[in-house]
């Protein structure tokens, strides 16, 4: 079998999409929480047009294969959203402090590593996904355990200003553009895996940016990446730090994040260009290499995303969508061929 | 089908000359000391008794063979005695019919005595094997508490009858065919026909008639031709010394293959839970062998990764430690002259040395190695200080989880060094990338199209009652589950 399972593309959806999360820079008041549900709302809708686009049998792949220029925009993209991650890898790791010599070396690390996932094929990352979503469970249980008895319900306060939170949420949700790929190498409910993604990621969402919130508190909106405040503080036992497992969970994620994005580049490269040799180590490369170079033009980055996420996962199955139906609609039935004398129709037997 | 290729005189057809078919034998073996050739007159037809020395069971021979033959009255042509022989007396219940110099040889070293006459191109064979063998009796490896003593032997023909005795179905086919250019070892595809899919079976077949070895000496020649890919960490195929074992696979749909010369059964395809799973859990109550179930998976865990976090946590994130955890360690590590990696590479490289020697040492010897591993390793290292009690102790206690799973040993030997290393060198951090990338290795596996990590990814839900939990045999048996359930 070629496919994918329905519930492994939610699970692959599901990791991509909390890392997201996990890299939120700054938790300042309910207005956050808000502004990711809504940024999810938005995405909900947007999802719209490309599920109906597949329902009817269209392949990206396959298009892009025919139309080189569509495919060279979702590969500039998941470029783009690779060399976003290596970007919040950078930063993230100094603030957490990894115990590699410089970010430089995390990344390559990370490099070496999704160029091995990524030579395994998509079954791999497929049959891995709800294994690694299970650990991320687990996780969430820990810390929900560590920081329930630091929840002060008070410092929820009414949001203000969503748009802006709004805005940079939406940003970070370069997953629907990924699921558009890989719907069409989906069997099984594929409207429920993209839908299902989208609730659980705002469950997790507003979950984390509950816990922040409410039990970080004013931490949380002034130390970077608050989630990682929030799991040195929300500790289950106190005879033990569970810190351990969030890193383990830190690096698993941002592997099937890259690979994910790494893979997906591959297998419209394969399609666009079936000659071409070493797609996924040239791809990791280039996100390597356009995230060192425009690493410190990170917020731009992340806009720039947010308005080619619109593109390719909206706007672009918007048109060929309403192309088809405008096609489809507009095309009227062909007129019967004349009998000739001997009841014959266009020479066949009639 | 594709087919291996052969020596020269195997296709060769036998001569009707007596004589010429003496002759070539003679020039094929080359003077073979244990091969014996008798001339004997039969119903007056000139002919020839050939048999292997220590092959066959000379008793056997005598009586139930050569004193019929002799006793026969004189035949008219050679066509009439061998017709007589074939279907007037039943010398032996196995009787093969050789028509060239390939199947004359084969059976005549399988433990066959074959009968040659002046006229006939073709050569009666009777089974009178009566080699010594080992006895059926309890396998080595895969002890266990309340089940069958028996094991699989090195001759395949009593192995086919363990199963064959435990399952009176008959569909139960044993499939005999032999592999090997050189060899000629006999080969025997154990299934139910009614529960395995076709394709596997199909497939299987094309796998082993397409090797092109000489030799088959055991299950490990024939092993990589049924693994799909190569650089797994993790085998696809299982290997059983139980016939009770390879009865519960069939069942299942799967197949069993059987190789003469040793007592390993090969068993496809394979799941990675089953590396978990013993026959001892279906004799145990569920409760219980749910409990022993999850303690193998922690053992698995802990054989793999307890010396890795052990170093990447006392290196990199010592604030992850308790305090008064921390200053034991401390204490311990401070006098001791190696790194931590270094320590747990050297014990855990000196522990496989000691393995291998006590593996490989007569028994008589056998008792030094243990004195010596315990004397000097475990007391004299760590009294002199060239090793911290803490790392003998966690790596120990790796290695003693890692015999709770001895089909895992490999994978788990290398893979516990390459954590170490990793935990030793970038931490926890490091210990996470490597984890992913076994993780995936792990998925990448599958067995002839059913992935290995199956019921687990992709999720079964009816195949987790075997693997969450062991449930009762009621629920158990329901819904006849075979391993078709799993094929993508």
């Amino acid at each position: 079998m070629n496919k994918i399972h329905s519930s492994q593309l939610f699970a692959i959806l599901m990791l991509s999409g909390a890392w997201s999360i996990l890299c939120i820079p700054q938790v300042q008041g309910s207005a956050m929480l808000a502004g990711i549900l809504a940024a999810l709302g938005i995405q909900l809708l947007m999802s719209i047009p490309m599920l109906l686009l597949v329902r009817d049998g269209f392949s990206l792949s396959r298009t892009a294969a025919q139309k080189k220029w569509l495919g060279i925009i979702y590969l500039l993209f998941f470029l783009l959203w690779g060399a976003v991650g290596f970007s919040q890898l950078w930063e993230i790791s100094a603030e957490i402090e990894l115990p590699v010599s410089g970010s430089m070396a995390a990344a390559v690390l990370m490099v070496i590593t999704c160029l091995y996932t990524c030579s395994l094929g998509l079954h791999a990352m497929a049959r891995s996904a709800p294994l690694v979503l299970g650990i991320l469970l687990l996780s969430v249980l820990v810390l929900l355990l560590g920081a329930y008895s630091r929840v002060d319900i008070t410092r929820l306060t009414p949001p203000t200003d969503i748009l802006p939170h709004t805005l940079s949420c939406f940003c970070l949700g370069g997953e629907l553009t990924a699921a558009f790929v890989l719907l069409d190498r989906t069997a099984g409910k594929r409207k429920r895996a993209v839908l299902g993604y989208l609730l659980c990621k705002a469950a997790f969402a507003g979950l984390v940016c509950f816990l922040c919130i409410c039990a970080a508190g004013r931490l949380a909106g002034r130390s970077p990446y608050p989630f990682f405040t929030l799991t040195a503080l929300s500790q289950p036992l106190q005879s033990q730090r569970a810190d351990a497992l969030y890193l383990l969970v830190f690096v698993m994620l941002f592997v099937m994040h890259i690979t994910l994005h790494t893979g997906v580049i591959a297998h419209l490269l394969h399609d666009m260009f079936p000659r071409l040799r070493g797609a996924a180590p040239l791809s990791l490369v280039a996100m390597l290499l356009l995230s060192w170079g425009l690493s410190h033009i990170l917020p731009a980055l992340v806009s720039i995303s947010g308005v080619l996420t619109i593109l390719t996962a909206f706007a672009i199955p918007l048109l060929f969508y309403l192309n088809r139906r405008f096609t489809h609609e507009t095309k009227a039935p062909a007129p019967p061929a004349p009998r000739t004398p001997d009841g014959m129709r266009n020479g066949t037997h009639q | 089908m594709p087919e291996q290729k052969k020596p020269d005189y195997y296709e060769k057809a036998l001569s009707a000359q007596l004589e010429e078919t003496l002759a070539e034998i003679r020039h094929i073996a080359q003077g073979s000391s244990d091969l014996l050739i008798n001339r004997v007159t039969i119903g007056g037809i000139p002919c020839a008794l050939l048999a292997c020395e220590g092959m066959v069971g000379m008793a056997f021979i005598a009586q139930l063979i050569l004193e019929p033959l002799t006793n026969l009255p004189p035949m008219p042509d050679s066509d009439a005695l061998f017709d007589h022989v074939r279907n007037r007396l039943l010398l032996s219940v196995d009787r093969p019919v050789a028509y060239n110099y390939g199947e004359l040889f084969r059976t005549l070293n399988s433990g066959f005595a074959v009968l040659l006459a002046q006229g006939q191109t073709r050569a009666f064979a009777f089974g009178a094997q009566g080699y010594d063998r080992r006895g059926v009796g309890e396998p080595s490896g895969e002890a266990n508490v309340l089940g069958a003593r028996d094991g699989f032997v090195e001759v395949i023909r009593p192995n086919m009858s363990l199963l064959r005795r435990r399952m009176k179905s008959p569909f139960l086919k044993l499939e005999l065919f032999n592999t090997g250019t050189v060899s000629q070892t006999d080969i025997c595809l154990c299934y139910l026909h009614d529960r395995v899919p076709e394709q596997l079976l199909r497939q299987i077949r094309t796998r082993l008639q397409s090797t092109e070895l000489e030799t088959v000496l055991s299950t490990g020649y024939l092993q990589p031709f049924l693994e799909n890919r190569r650089g797994g960490l993790f085998d696809t195929v299982s290997l059983t010394e139980r016939p009770d074992v390879l009865c519960a696979k069939l069942l299942e749909g799967r197949v069993g293959i059987l190789v003469d010369g040793t007592p390993f059964a090969m068993v496809v395809p394979k799941l990675f839970v089953e590396s978990f799973q013993a026959l001892d859990d279906y004799n145990y109550k569920p409760y219980y062998a749910t409990l022993i179930r999850w303690l193998k998976y922690a053992a698995f865990l802990l054989a793999l990764l307890l010396p890795a976090l052990y170093i990447a946590v006392c290196t990199h994130h010592p604030e992850l430690l308790n305090s008064t955890l921390l200053l034991i360690l401390r204490e311990s590590e401070a006098r001791a002259p190696l790194s931590l990696t270094a320590e747990a590479v050297g014990v855990l490289l000196i522990y496989e040395i000691v393995r291998e020697a006590g593996l490989r040492l007569p028994k008589a010897v056998g008792g030094a190695v243990s004195i010596v591993a315990g004397l000097i390793i475990g007391d004299a290292a760590v009294s002199s200080g060239l090793i911290s009690t803490p790392i003998l102790t966690m790596v120990a206690i790796s290695v003693l989880a890692g015999y709770v799973l001895p089909d895992l040993n490999q994978a788990i030997t290398i893979l516990r060094i390459a954590f170490i290393l990793c935990g030793g060198l970038w931490g926890l951090y490091g210990i996470g990338l490597l984890g992913m990338a076994v993780l995936f290795n792990l998925c990448a596996c599958e067995s002839f199209g059913y992935p290995l990590t199956a019921p687990v990814s992709p999720l079964y839900w009816r195949g987790m009652r075997d693997v969450a939990a062991r449930v009762n045999f009621r629920r158990l048996q329901k819904g006849h589950f075979t391993v078709e359930e799993y094929h993508e």
